[in-house]
């Protein structure tokens, strides 16, 4: 009886289902082997896919910046920071110019920053508590390319218990930051892992006589199991929903949990993973390659360590991160996510030569040029400190962008590389951004472009618009920027 | 916008939903978890939860951070199957968890746990159906335990485990069941025990009086502690001690933060487990420290541990060397956020909105104190928050640099620690950390301050001007009897706010 509901079942099972979620009690199957599946990516239009990275406290402008204009070929080898992506400057777009729409922050202006950055709207409150006005661009995308509703993949690297600010930079609505993910293990884990048995035992089934049904694997038994749970679960969901007494917050907080096991079963029946015979060559990159499995599961105590210590410190953490979006993209297990590259006010100390003469000083306190969170000051050897600290961080970017050419998405995805404020202390104006990637051949590549003081939701519009085909309202008022769009 | 001679309010401008459906923190799910399923430790299964979002609201367990998203669901699902599998590996591991091989009994008895209440006919009958599915699943345990593992695995990601509901009518009393679990999810960080549960049936949690007992027995409980350092870590914000960083100054090393966070901790420990409260977190001139921070006091302690000192010369948390250090630059004192912080956190005094751009805080010119810097500096546009309420607060610990030590002149000059302030009770003149501390300790503001983050904190929601009976009746309590932190906390759970399901717009 069940085994003939799982050979049915079967058919229309994705392995997907599997790794996706699927944490806890793994039983070591090998990565992409043994269930079938149709491939979604072999049917559909291609996708494009965006990961947004916004790192902390600005960048020293004078040794940050390429000088010149024009083709990057070329102008990524004059001693600024930006020399460390010159391997990649045919898919590479700096632009420069970009403001947000509150240039001049009042107090403290790193949450206000964060929640700008990605949205294109000023945001409302300060200090600490300041939030977003609307929803960051992974969230629109998401909702417009993601199939079965799956949320973006909202990344941190940094320390969440920094006691001021952390997540701020990706939010669902108004008001609504989204929790982010710190350890690498947690996505690894979705990527890699394959189901526990749920209290079952782990020994495989006995063979049966030919021309017998076949005995339901353990992955069929976890699935039957969770659908009759979440079944189970939805019928309470709806009686509590069918309530009077509930206010529509409280309507729809419970349909956002009932919308939650919809997601997360359209996520196991969804998205294609694995190359099917014929599928198209763009999939290759869908297999764990340079991937360290060793390091991975190695970060599964991992803590965050203040100091951007080789393994385990802030940028090996982005690099790790940005590693497996790249084989999530290659697997189309999602399409689109974030990457709060540090938090707020940022306390990593990253071991520099100036730093050093200075004391080994926090990023933040180097940002404001003095050692503390609130004063401002005039220091050259704090600058210099910044100056090196924006070098360490376009090797990471360079790394991880390795790993995004190494699966072959240049010509399917735009990775964004961003700021949550322009320099030092907390100006807004020209706030930089890199792009590789040039979105299904919509946007420039080997250019460093002038946005001329445009805001940066023209800018994500732009993205926007080339990644699903339509402009949204939500960015710049539904303008888009010309200048980094390809003719 | 302050006004000269005009007391600030207690803040009361959230921006609560009143939900019913209070998700389990990841904190109360785990320690759930471990005591529904008889377990001796922590599970471990929530290490990896997705956390709450900090610092949109004034504590991670409010209404508005704590939610079901589809990464919080796999969350859930990932270690409901996972502890089910642990506790039916074998059947003798299940029968640790309910001594029985009866369907029926098995799922009333670990329902009532999960859901804390008694399940009603129809949820008895689907669960029913639900072990009965669990049978046909391979195993090798009987298959009374593989049907017992679906049923656990399906009641802990239930809605009716993962939310602390309130289904009382608006401004009517919750049932027992539900007092027993908010006062258990707040007090404890756990679910309710079988005896409180029972309490709950049998009615004696239906008057206020028998609520208060039972909160004042809770409070004794070893748990009780650990949710309080949450609370105050939270309140007060010790994270931020392990980022000082003051590699250029004398007396400090980095080794110095743990101590600081620790010696923190300890101080607020004592309130609580002491019967102490508000009027001594302000004024008490015990402290705690080691070696390190001991010579910072300008006392020795013997050994190398954290130990209660005597605070020679100073009293309450913000003379202490902690929240000086944290809030010095370089071995200047932070005038400015010493000042704010003592306003947001301890009066509720929430400044307006700080000037666009602000200006960087320049070197000190030769023969200029500390406190004439600030006072230039803040003299323009943002004069009106920091002269009045700001500033004064501030300069009064001008007296300690900083690191928090002592000092009597600043760049040569004598420190200048006099100010006022417009309190409550009308404008008041100090000098000195210590005469402010009495004053604010004698004062409403700060008792009805700390009643409204342990209110905001139990009820999960942001407070409101409704509010302001309830908080101010809780500040008298802390003001007028010099009271503990634990009865400010007794008194709370007398308040309809905490026994009635308050709902809409208030």
């Amino acid at each position: 009886m069940i085994g003939s509901i799982f050979n049915r079942r079967k058919k229309t099972v994705n392995r997907r289902a599997f790794l996706y979620g699927a944490g806890g009690v793994a039983i070591g199957l090998p990565f992409l082997e043994g269930l079938p599946e149709r491939s979604a990516w072999a049917q559909n239009a291609q996708p494009i896919f965006t990961f947004f990275m916004c790192a902390a406290c600005g960048v020293e402008p004078k040794r940050f910046w390429p000088s010149g204009s024009g083709a990057l070929k070329g102008l990524l080898a004059g001693g600024k920071a930006v020399d460390a992506l010159e391997p990649f400057a045919e898919n590479l777009l700096i632009v420069k110019g970009v403001n947000f729409p509150l240039t001049g922050p009042t107090g403290c202006g790193h949450a206000q920053g964060l929640a700008q950055a990605l949205t294109g709207k000023s945001p409302t409150g300060n200090g600490g508590q300041a939030t977003a006005t609307g929803p960051s661009i992974d969230t629109l995308i998401s909702e417009a390319a993601n199939k079965d509703g799956t949320s973006p993949m909202t990344l941190y690297a940094g320390n969440l218990r920094n006691g001021y600010i952390a997540d701020r930079l990706s939010f669902d609505n108004s008001g609504r930051v989204r929790a982010s993910v710190d350890n690498p293990y947690k996505l690894y884990t979705a990527l890699t892992s394959v189901a526990q048995t749920g209290g079952g035992s782990t020994t495989p089934p006995a063979p049966t006589e030919p021309g017998t049904p076949t005995a339901p694997t353990m992955q069929d038994q976890l699935l039957s199991k969770r659908k009759s749970v979440n079944d189970l679960v939805r019928k309470q969901l709806k009686s509590l929903m069918s309530s009077s007494k509930l206010s529509a917050d409280d309507k729809r907080r419970l349909e956002e949990h009932f919308t939650a096991i919809r997601d997360a079963e359209g996520a196991i029946m969804g998205m294609g993973m694995n190359p099917t015979p014929g599928a198209p060559a763009q999939v290759a990159g869908c297999a764990m390659g340079s991937i360290d499995e060793t390091e991975m599961k190695g970060l599964s105590s991992w803590k965050y360590n203040a100091k951007n210590v080789e393994k385990g410190g802030i940028e090996n953490i982005v690099e790790l991160h940005m590693q497996l979006v790249a084989l999530a993209f290659a697997c189309d297990h999602n399409r689109t996510g974030t990457l709060q590259w540090g938090d707020g006010t940022d306390h990593t100390i990253y071991e520099t030569p100036a730093n050093a003469q200075l004391g080994n000083w926090n990023l933040h306190f180097i940002s404001h040029r003095t050692q503390s969170d609130s004063g401002v000051a005039s220091n050259g050897t704090a600058e210099t400190a910044h100056a090196e600290i924006d070098a360490i961080r376009m090797k990471t970017l360079a790394r991880g962008l390795q790993h995004f050419k190494d699966r072959g998405l240049a010509d399917k995805s735009v990775i964004v590389w961003t700021n949550h404020v322009a320099e030092g202390f907390h100006t807004m104006r020209n706030v930089p951004f890199i792009l590789w990637g040039d979105g299904g051949g919509k946007l420039k590549q080997n250019e460093l472009v002038d946005a001329a003081g445009a805001g940066n939701g023209a800018l994500l519009n732009t993205i926007y618009a080339a990644v699903t085909g339509a402009p949204s309202g939500s960015f710049g008022g539904g303008k888009e920027l010309a200048a980094i769009k390809k003719a | 916008m302050p006004v000269a001679g005009q007391a600030l309010p207690v803040d009361l401008r959230g921006t609560p939903i009143y939900t019913r459906f209070n998700r389990l923190t990841n904190e109360q799910y785990e320690n759930s978890a471990r005591d529904i399923l008889k377990l001796d430790g922590p599970t471990g299964v929530t290490d990896g939860f997705l956390h709450a979002v900090t610092g949109v609201t004034d504590f991670a367990n409010n209404e508005l951070v704590v939610l079901v998203n589809d990464t919080v669901w796999r969350d859930f699902q990932t270690a409901a199957e996972a502890l089910a599998a642990k506790v039916t590996a074998t059947d003798a591991a299940l029968q640790a968890v309910v001594r029985t091989t009866d369907v029926e009994t098995f799922i009333e008895t670990f329902g009532r746990r999960a859901f804390r209440r008694d399940l009603t006919t129809e949820e008895v009958a689907d669960y029913t159906a639900m072990h009965a599915t669990g049978t046909a699943f391979s195993g090798t345990q009987s298959a009374f335990t593989k049907g017992a593992a679906l049923v656990i695995s399906a009641m802990l990601q239930s809605p009716h485990f993962v939310y602390r509901t309130e289904m009382a009518d608006d401004g009517k009393p919750l049932s027992g069941y539900e007092i027993a679990a908010k006062l258990s999810f707040w007090l404890l960080d756990t679910t309710p025990s079988d005896e409180l549960l029972d309490a709950a049936k049998n009615g004696s949690l239906d008057s206020s009086e028998n609520v208060a007992m039972q909160a004042a027995e809770m409070l004794e409980d070893p748990a009780a502690r650990a949710v309080m350092r949450k609370f105050h870590n939270e309140l007060y914000k010790f994270d931020l001690y392990d980022n000082i960083n003051k590699d250029m100054v004398a007396g400090y090393t980095e080794a110095l933060n743990p101590e600081l966070k620790e010696a923190t901790y300890l101080f607020f420990d004592r309130l609580f487990t002491q019967g102490l409260g508000v009027k001594d977190m302000l004024t008490s001139n015990v402290a705690f420290a080691g070696p390190a921070m001991a010579k910072l006091y300008g006392v020795t302690v013997t050994g190398s541990g954290i130990q209660q000192i005597t605070m020679p010369d100073r009293i309450g948390y913000y003379s202490q060397v902690p929240f000086l250090a944290l809030w010095g630059i370089n071995n200047d004192p932070d005038s400015i956020h010493r000042g704010t912080k003592i306003n947001i956190d301890t009066l509720c005094a929430v400044p307006g909105m700080p000037a666009a751009e602000l200006p960087p805080v320049p070197a000190l010119m030769p023969n200029q104190t500390n406190r004439e810097r600030y006072t230039n500096l803040t003299a323009g546009c943002g004069g009106a928050c920091h002269g009045v309420i700001i500033n004064p607060i501030g300069f009064a610990f001008e007296s300690y640099d900083g690191l928090g030590r002592t000092r009597a002149t600043d760049n040569g000059k004598p420190v200048d620690t006099t100010g006022s302030y417009p309190f409550a009770e009308g404008t008041k003149s100090f000098d000195g950390g210590n005469e402010l501390m009495q004053i604010i300790a004698s004062g409403k503001q700060a008792h009805q301050c700390y009643a409204k983050k342990v209110a905001g904190y139990a009820l999960q929601r942001d407070l409101v001007e409704a509010d302001r009976p309830m908080v101010e009746a809780l500040g008298k309590v802390s003001l007028e009897n010099s009271a503990s932190i634990k009865d400010v906390m007794v008194a709370l759970v007398k308040e309809n706010a905490f026994r009635t399901h308050v709902g809409g717009a208030q």
